[in-house]
């Protein structure tokens, strides 16, 4: 079907078209493809429609279509009938036309072409009698049509022929062109292929189109275009169908606006537009839609949006010069011109048959019109048709004069008391001072904030240099915002004070005016209320005031002074080296001889600090005096000691005086002038709506104080909401005659917005003001005074939108214009707009507050202002209080938030809370949980000893800081991981290499044994039942009983009250070979075994059992044993030791009392005897032993904790020290772990943990060198004399002596909180303030003292020693070297070893440090032996010189040990309440059998006692053995057992403990019924010994003695 | 059912799957799950800790492991402090026949009652070293997590480099208990149609 288009458009003979051509093509392809589509489904749809009852309504509506035609036609009158002839004409024309046009066509054609297109011109030919086979066809139909419908086809052609375009451009010849070509289109058409299936009327084919019911998709429209093609082409005339079966449609991109207009006749072929297939422009930009291929053409009127038409309007107007022939695109009434029906070319009304009217005079209701007022489109009130029109309430309240012709003097001034009352009145209400004073407290109180947040910058290491600098910029806004406010506060209140002043000032007048007329008018009374205020006070508070705004002035001129300093220092290096550079260049020149000059450059001023003097002065007399720097009273404010004073104008409270009692030479007057306010006026308001009166109110007279009380709501009713309301007020005097009215003031009620209600405003209070200068008037009055008189008032009165019943606003709701939905809405920010109310939460930050503050403070918004209440809502931390969902008040109190917090740093274990979770309400919560676990005081030490007890606790507390502070340090550091402790990978690769290669050349053997190094260890929890597996081997050295009688000694285990025993051995070395196991649990079920703090006592006992025989009976038959225990010795090692070492083994020194009554007397006599006692020094005894922890427990995880350094300038010193520790650490287990698994070289495990760096008490890390005074520390010259025997000179003694006091200084371990992993290191001030310190304590003291003591001698070292020992594990000693002798002390118990005898506990060495740096052990599984090593060699020991630097100075603080020796006094009290307290321990121990105490001979026992302490470093003194042998006199021959304990002091607790581990009480307690009373008495001496620094030493004297 | 008025502890039960794990890279793999939680949060139901089948990669592109395998846990808490988290190891078999582990993930569980889909991504750590990583090649000793539970927290992740493997697909139903009595607003949020719709 395009073939006959491409002759066409090569008809117009234009080579270059041919690319437009082919575009074309393209497109119509396009086309032709949808037509078919479109084509097929009109058949379809064409015989369905058949027979339905659709039908007969499109039937229905087609004939009244048509009839509104066939009026067209009458209306047009002559024309229409002409052109009605016309369209008739042309049919018949058409087909006459068609071939000679056709024909022309041809002839245009270029010859050229014409060869090739026979074979089509044969098929046109073909065609063409096709085409007038149609048309025979059609006139037949049209006859048969015309029967039915006459007009129809008329219509039909009129609205063909006589439409016209706006194809105004196109030229004649074009219109020619296009109308040939259809002609040849028409007679393809196939319109009877249709009509053979369907004979398909003319009503029935615009049926369809008119289809009310319409389908939207895309091919229903479409079919509905391919109708309409269908449609008007029938209409034509033109039926054809071509073989194809195609069906053509109109295209063109032109749309049809113009109204039609009646052609002449003999233009009209001419300049008909027929739209054509083939002449198809391309879609370009100014036609940039294919209306056709849009399904324009659907026999409806598009919707076009409102918005697309105010957009194309836009545009249309915007660029109407580019668009200039698109102008008349939109009609005058601003729509789119377009025809109102498709189907018809021309706008016409509806045909009607005027006989089917039953009322020719009535219009049809198709033309009856509605009536709408002219309205503008664009009106925000659209909705107008309402039943009510809107309502608006004007409510008049009353008017109040203030000055009106008939005042009086009185009333004159009760007018002007009146304004300034409402001034004051508002004031006061808005409560500036207080306002001001509110935001002074606020700023100060920032500032305060912003001081501390510097502060804390300043100190904080990693200060962030801008934040600090932005704060300080803070700082200097607040300040000076400060300044401006304490300014505004202090203009404040002197306004309000003038205020106030005025204010009695006119009070005072109206007074006056009272009294000198002798009667009053009014009925106003005041109100003052004074409060009387203290004058100190206030001078007190201006003083503050004034001192606090000068330390603000001074701190901000201190800030600027260093500010400036800081840019003169700048400035003056810069000028130093200015002029050190021209110096030099002036030398220079000066030694070649050149002249020179001085430099002349002036230094930079220094700038000065600013004086406050002058402020200071300026600002006392402004506080003072309200004067300003010129000495002018500008703001003088209430002085100090003037009473408070509020002011109250109280209304109606005081009758005017009665006429009869005025005095008389006023009454007349007065009389007149009230029967003149009564009667000569009237007044009345007059209300306005857009100057239009909508209604008067009633006539009202004065009443006595000159007010017009109205209180009327008028109602209004509106179409249009006005611009503005007005009130007249309206004067009526009545004359004699007649009355006069005129209009003496009016006022504008502000407009209400839509939303606001009458109830929802508050009365304003508005002011008019009236003078008249009417001449006439005036000339015409009676009394010209009050013609020319002054009316001022003010009217109260509101305005609003009424309410209806059901609450709604009867006001029109303002449209607006939505884009989105191309509609006018109802506004939805009506409410938006509304001003904020006040009552809702007010915040100064919020920027609408802010707007309200300014307002109100400036009086612009008068609703507003009365309604704030300034004070109270100052503050500069946006919502603060807000986001603060309970204050911190309420979180302190709140104990489940305590417990979180507790258990967030682990305060609160799961020990406490018994792994129950959170509960999740506070009165859930163990109250236990969250106080403070209440510290039970030494009950009976507590007054006493109250001195050592408050050292104690402040230890504590100084522990339990450094403790939080670890804490933290350790929550902070459970987020770091290391690299090992997060992944597991395979190590690196040489290791495994060198091993593989290592396992091809060892020597394979059939067995090789592997040695376990351990099995593994069962992890710990809280069900395991654990044992306590104590291996006790042998003993040694135990003392030998005086009686030459066989010692038969067994060991008593002792842990957590259960106690075990071993069989009896004998001898003084003795073996028992025997195994304990303690069962034990944890107390509870959370607990972690490094927290259990017992311990574990072990306590060898001569075993005295003996037979007694039993009341009266047989020896044989029935005998009692009796077994004694005679105490021995004793050791105590703490679970946490056994538990992180996971076992101790090894030989324990016991601990055995000083002398033992009748035990080893023996030796030391024969000693003595012998003369050798020198050498023959007594060992303690001890114990071999191997404890351990059944099953094996996990070693607690080392926490690798890192905490700050103290050496901050030796950073990366301290880093690559810990780094060369590391490796080292590294390569020590390697080796151990080899020898470990080497089954020849069994070496024992100990933990290696050598350490360069302690944590101090400031938690911060400190070379341990810094530790070791250089020269070492003198200890106090005291403990070396010796009363009458002089001064203690050998410098061995000295030594014992020093070592001694060190170990009285009690042992606190401050481990148990973090067991073995951090040791918070005190120096030895702190230690002995604190009297409390562990190990490295008192070792870093002994040393020190040591290394004094030694420091004259030639070769004698003092190192400390890390390392372990046993049973305390790791450990410091300290160690003396003297040539090849080598010592090791033991710094908590004061003992000496040789270094390499197997009695020294020290078993291996980590480090030795002294105060030039720290050696590292490299070898410590060569234990002791490591001493031996030269310490200058690199291959035994690593040596960290402590670099030179003033970071790395000693820490250490010389000991004050003179200042408090008050216990002196008490040592006697003391002595008293131990011996109390062990006597009832002692009792209430035996409570089944009566104790007896002998008390005789204490005097002796403590002066044995005086004598071992005083000489305990020489056990041969003379003083012992002369305080011995009296004591022995006296107890010798009836002592059972006796003994003395020595220790420090530690708590009460302690000592009894070890009292009742002593056993003493078992003694004597067989008693048979014989003889009820024991024959055993006890005798308990207690002497304690003063040290300096309050060391106390503690002796108890325990003896059981025979009756 | 009005909630309890006294009611101590509010309890979560979540109910779904891990429907599946696409690790284009690895076969033959197997999920081990296990839960991290606080303090106050007590498992009352369900399995500590789950291992599934061991799955085999479908033979498209997409290299998928379907596992289906159900998780279903209930908890009970005082706090949503320390709200339970589901952390999944899959683990496979090398070229020399051990068990390695192929991916870590890691996901709360919802917080809002409903069903959730959650597309969780798998992540395991990098060797330190090219010789550790040649070594782990030959030796089968990829790096591993000590404790998979690590990433529950927090802490210590910063010292792993890591490298994104796949993603795993999860969907839980969730239902609470008692949330309101304790004062505690868990509403759906707003991915919850989004989420659910993927």
């Amino acid at each position: 079907m395009s073939e006959p288009a491409a002759p066409d458009s090569a008809g117009a003979s234009a080579e270059d078209l041919h690319e437009s051509e082919r575009l074309r093509s393209a497109v119509k392809t396009k086309h032709d493809t949808k037509k078919k589509r479109l084509r097929k489904r009109l058949q379809e749809t064409l015989p369905a429609t058949e027979g339905d009852a659709d039908m007969q309504a499109a039937q229905a509506r087609v004939s009244q279509r048509l009839r509104l035609s066939q009026t067209d036609v009458r209306d047009d009158g002559g024309d229409g009938a002409g052109a009605g002839a016309n369209a008739d004409g042309e049919t018949v024309a058409d087909s006459a036309t068609a071939p000679p046009t056709e024909a022309d066509s041809k002839s245009t054609k270029p010859p050229k072409q014409k060869s090739k297109m026979t074979a089509k011109a044969m098929r046109r030919q073909k065609l063409e009698e096709e085409q007038r086979q149609a048309e025979e066809r059609r006139r037949l139909e049209a006859e048969e049509a015309a029967v039915s419908a006459a007009a129809t086809v008329g219509g039909g052609g009129l609205s063909r022929e006589d439409r016209l375009t706006r194809f105004d451009t196109a030229t004649v010849q074009e219109l020619r062109q296009s109308k040939a070509d259809r002609t040849v289109k028409l007679a393809k058409l196939s319109w009877d292929a249709l009509r053979e299936k369907k004979e398909l009327t003319e009503e029935e084919q615009v049926g369809f189109f008119a289809n009310a019911v319409w389908e939207e998709d895309e091919d229903s429209a479409a079919a509905a275009a391919a109708a309409d093609s269908g449609g008007t082409d029938r209409v034509d005339g033109d039926t054809g169908a071509a073989e194809d079966g195609d069906i053509l449609v109109f295209e063109t991109e032109k749309v049809y606006l113009h109204r039609a207009i009646v052609q002449e006749e003999a233009d009209e072929s001419q300049l008909y537009f027929y739209p054509s297939t083939d002449a198809q422009p391309p879609v370009t930009l100014d036609s940039p839609c294919d209306p056709a291929a849009e399904g324009l053409y659907v026999g409806r009127r598009p919707r076009v949006g409102e918005g697309n038409i105010l957009r194309l309007q836009n545009i249309l107007t915007i660029k109407a010069d580019l668009y200039e022939e698109k102008k008349d695109w939109i009609g005058e009434d601003g729509q789119l011109r377009i025809l109102p029906d498709p189907l018809r070319d021309v706008p016409m009304r509806p045909l009607i048959f005027e006989e089917e009217l039953e009322d020719p005079t009535q219009q049809p209701p198709e033309l009856q019109r509605e009536y709408r007022s002219a309205r503008r489109w664009d009106s925000p009130f659209a909705n107008l048709e309402r039943e009510t029109p809107w309502q608006l309430e004007v409510d008049i309240g009353s008017v109040q004069f203030l000055a009106h012709p008939l005042f009086t003097l009185e009333h004159s001034a009760v007018s002007r008391l009146r304004q300034l009352y409402a001034v004051y009145a508002k004031f006061e209400k808005l409560n500036f001072p207080a306002y001001f004073r509110d935001r002074v407290a606020a700023i100060r109180r920032e500032l305060g904030k912003l001081d501390q947040e510097v502060a804390r910058q300043e100190r904080s290491q990693q200060r962030n240099q801008r934040v600090l600098a932005d704060c300080r910029a803070r700082i200097d806004v607040f300040r000076s915002e400060l300044e401006t406010t304490r300014q505004s506060r202090l203009r404040a209140e002197a306004e309000h004070y003038s205020r106030l002043i005025e204010l009695i000032e006119a009070w005072r007048e109206v007074r006056t005016i009272r009294q000198e007329a002798g009667f009053s008018v009014t009925d106003i009374r005041c109100d003052i209320e004074e409060t009387v205020q203290s004058k100190s006070q206030d001078e007190q508070d201006r003083r503050a005031e004034v001192a606090e705004w000068l330390e603000e002035r001074r701190a901000a001129a201190q800030t600027r002074y260093e500010r400036q300093m800081e840019a003169y220092a700048v400035e003056r290096r810069d000028f130093e080296t200015r002029r050190e550079e021209y110096e030099r260049v002036r030398l220079r020149m000066e030694q070649s001889g050149l002249e020179t000059a001085d430099f002349e450059e002036q230094p930079p001023v220094e700038p000065q600090m600013e004086s406050l003097e002058e402020f200071g002065q300026q600002l006392d007399r402004l506080v003072r005096l309200g004067e300003d720097e010129h000495g002018q009273v500008t703001c003088l404010r209430r002085q100090p000691g003037e009473p408070l004073v509020r002011f109250r104008l109280l209304e109606n409270s005081n009758v005017p005086t009665p006429l009869d009692q005025i005095p008389a030479p006023h009454r007349q007057a007065e009389e007149l002038r009230r029967n003149k306010m009564e009667s000569l006026f009237t007044y009345c308001l007059r209300i306005y709506a857009d100057d239009k009166l909508v209604g008067p109110t009633d006539f009202v007279t004065l009443s006595s104080n000159f007010m017009l009380h109205f209180n009327r709501v008028s109602l209004v009713e509106v179409v249009q909401p006005p611009t503005k309301i007005r009130l007249d007020l309206v004067q009526c005097q009545r004359g004699r005659i007649s009355t006069q009215t005129k209009v003496i003031g009016h006022v504008t009620l502000p407009k209400p917005d839509s939303q606001t209600t009458r109830v929802q405003v508050n009365m304003s209070e508005l002011r008019f003001t009236y003078k008249s200068d009417d001449r006439a008037t005036a000339a015409g009055d009676a009394n010209p005074a009050e013609a020319a008189a002054v009316f001022e008032g003010v009217v109260r009165a509101r305005c609003g939108w009424r309410c209806d019943s059901d609450g709604n606003i009867l006001a029109p709701a303002l449209k607006v214009y939505d884009p989105q939905l191309e509609m006018y809405i109802e506004n939805p920010d009506a409410s938006r707009d509304k001003p904020v109310r006040l009552t809702e939460l007010k915040d100064p930050n919020d920027p609408w507050y802010v707007r309200l503050n300014y307002h109100g403070y400036l009086g612009e918004d008068a609703d507003a202002a009365a309604k704030v209440d300034l004070a109270g809502y100052c503050r500069f931390n946006f919502f603060e209080e807000e986001f603060d969902f309970c204050g911190r008040e309420d979180l302190e109190a709140d104990s489940r938030f305590k417990a979180i917090v507790m258990r967030d740093r682990a305060q609160l274990t799961t020990e406490v809370t018994k792994g129950a979770p959170m509960p999740p309400y506070a009165s859930m919560i163990n109250r236990k949980w969250v106080e403070d676990p209440k510290r039970e005081p030494d009950s009976v030490v507590k007054a006493r000893v109250s001195k050592l007890e408050k050292m104690r606790l402040n230890y504590e507390r100084k522990m339990a800081h450094v403790r939080e502070q670890v804490l933290d340090a350790f929550n902070l550091a459970k987020n770091y991981r290391s690299y090992d402790e997060v992944i597991k990978e395979a190590s690196a690769v040489f290791v495994n290499i060198f091993t593989l290669i290592r396992s091809l050349f060892s020597r394979k053997r059939p067995l090789k044994p592997i040695r376990e190094v351990s099995s593994s260890p069962t992890p710990f929890t809280p069900v395991t039942q654990l044992n306590l597996s104590i291996n006790i081997q042998n003993g040694a050295d135990f003392p030998q009983p005086n009686d030459k009688s066989v010692l038969k000694p067994f060991v008593e285990a002792t842990f957590q009250g259960n106690s075990l025993r071993t069989a009896t051995a004998r001898g003084t070395n003795p073996d028992w070979s025997a195994s304990i196991e303690l069962p034990f649990r944890p107390t509870s079920a959370g607990q972690k075994p490094e927290t259990i703090s017992d311990e574990l006592v072990l306590t060898v006992f001569n075993d005295m059992s003996y037979t007694q025989t039993a009341e009266g009976g047989q020896q044989d038959l029935s005998s009692v044993i009796v077994r004694e225990k005679h105490f021995l010795a004793s050791i105590a090692i703490p679970f946490s030791a056994i538990y992180i070492n996971e076992k101790v083994k090894g030989r324990l020194q016991l601990r055995m009392p000083e002398f033992l009554m009748g035990y080893g007397a023996s030796a030391s006599e024969a000693a003595s005897a012998d003369g050798q006692q020198s050498k023959k020094r007594r060992h303690s005894p001890a114990l071999k032993v191997f404890i351990s922890l059944q099953p094996h427990l996990a070693r607690p995880t080392l926490l690798q904790q890192t905490f700050d350094t103290a050496h901050d300038s030796a950073r990366q010193w301290v880093h690559n020290t810990k780094q060369s520790i590391a490796i080292l650490n590294e390569q020590v287990k390697k080796t151990r772990l080899e020898l470990q698994s080497d089954p020849n070289k069994a070496a024992d495990e100990f933990l290696y943990n050598p350490r360069a760096f302690v944590v101090s008490m400031e938690v911060k890390e400190v070379f341990v060198s810094c530790y070791m005074v250089k020269g070492g520390m003198p200890p106090p010259p005291e403990l070396f004399q010796r009363g009458s025997q002089g001064e203690v000179t050998d410098l061995e003694l000295k030594k014992a002596i020093v070592a001694r006091y060190v170990s009285l200084v009690p042992f606190v371990s401050d481990a148990s909180a973090f067991p073995g992993l951090v040791d918070i290191w005190n120096t030895c001030e702190e230690f002995l303030d604190y009297q409390a310190g562990d190990e490295e304590e008192h070792a870093v003291l002994l040393a020190n003292y040591l290394t004094h003591l030694t420091s004259g001698g030639a070769d004698t070292q003092i190192y400390l020693a890390l390392g372990n020992a046993v049973p305390e594990g790791a450990t410091a000693y300290v160690i003396e070297m003297t040539g090849n002798e080598k010592f090791v002390w033991n710094a908590s118990t004061g003992f000496r070893y040789k270094a390499q005898s197997d009695r020294s506990t020290l078993v291996s060495i980590d480090c030795l440090i002294n105060s030039d740096g720290v050696y590292i052990n490299r070898k410590p599984y060569e234990e002791a032996r490591a001493l031996n090593n030269p310490l200058d060699g690199k291959t035994h020991w690593l040596h960290i010189p402590k670099p030179e630097s003033a970071t790395f100075d000693c820490i250490q603080q010389p000991i004050d040990y003179g200042t408090d020796a008050v216990l002196a006094s008490e040592i006697g009290n003391i002595e008293y309440d131990i011996e109390l307290a062990v006597r009832k321990e002692i009792e209430s121990l035996r409570a089944r059998v009566p104790t007896l105490w002998y008390n005789g001979g204490a005097k002796d026992v403590r002066e044995l006692l005086k004598a071992l302490e005083t000489y305990h470093y020489d056990p041969n003194n003379q003083a012992i053995a002369t305080a011995k042998e009296a004591h022995n006199r006296m107890f010798g021959s009836k002592v059972i057992v006796g003994y003395p304990l020595q220790m420090s002091y530690k708590s009460t607790k302690e000592i009894l403990n070890d009292v009742r581990n002593t056993k003493l009480h078992e003694i004597g307690m067989y008693v048979d019924s014989k003889n009820t009373v024991p024959k055993v008495q006890f005798s308990c001496v207690v002497y304690v010994h003063q040290y300096p620094k309050n060391v106390l030493s503690i002796w108890i004297n325990l003896m059981a003695l025979k009756k | 059912m009005a909630a309890e008025a006294g009611a101590s502890s509010f309890m979560l039960n979540v109910c779904g799957q891990i429907e599946s794990v696409e690790l284009p890279h690895y076969d033959y793999i197997f999920l081990i799950y296990q839960f991290v939680h606080g303090d106050d949060w007590e498992r009352v139901l369900g399995l500590e800790e789950g291992v599934s089948q061991l799955s085999s990669k479908s033979a498209d592109v997409r290299g998928l492991h379907a596992f289906a395998f159900p998780v279903e846990v209930t908890f009970k808490s005082t706090n949503p402090h320390g709200w339970p988290q589901l952390v999944v190891t899959a683990l496979g078999t090398d070229i020399w026949g051990n068990q390695v582990v192929r991916g870590y993930s890691v996901c709360h569980l919802p917080m809002q009652p409903g069903r959730v889909t959650k597309r969780v991504p798998l992540f395991a750590p990098q060797s330190s070293s090219l010789m550790s990583k040649l070594q782990g090649l030959m030796q089968s000793e990829h790096p591993l997590y000590t404790d998979p539970k690590i990433l529950g927290q927090g802490q210590g992740r910063q010292v792993t480099r890591v490298r994104s493997l796949g993603q795993m697909t999860l969907n839980f139903s969730t239902s609470m208990k008692n949330t309101r009595a304790l004062g505690y607003q868990l509403l759906p949020g707003e991915n919850f149609g989004a989420a659910a719709a993927m």
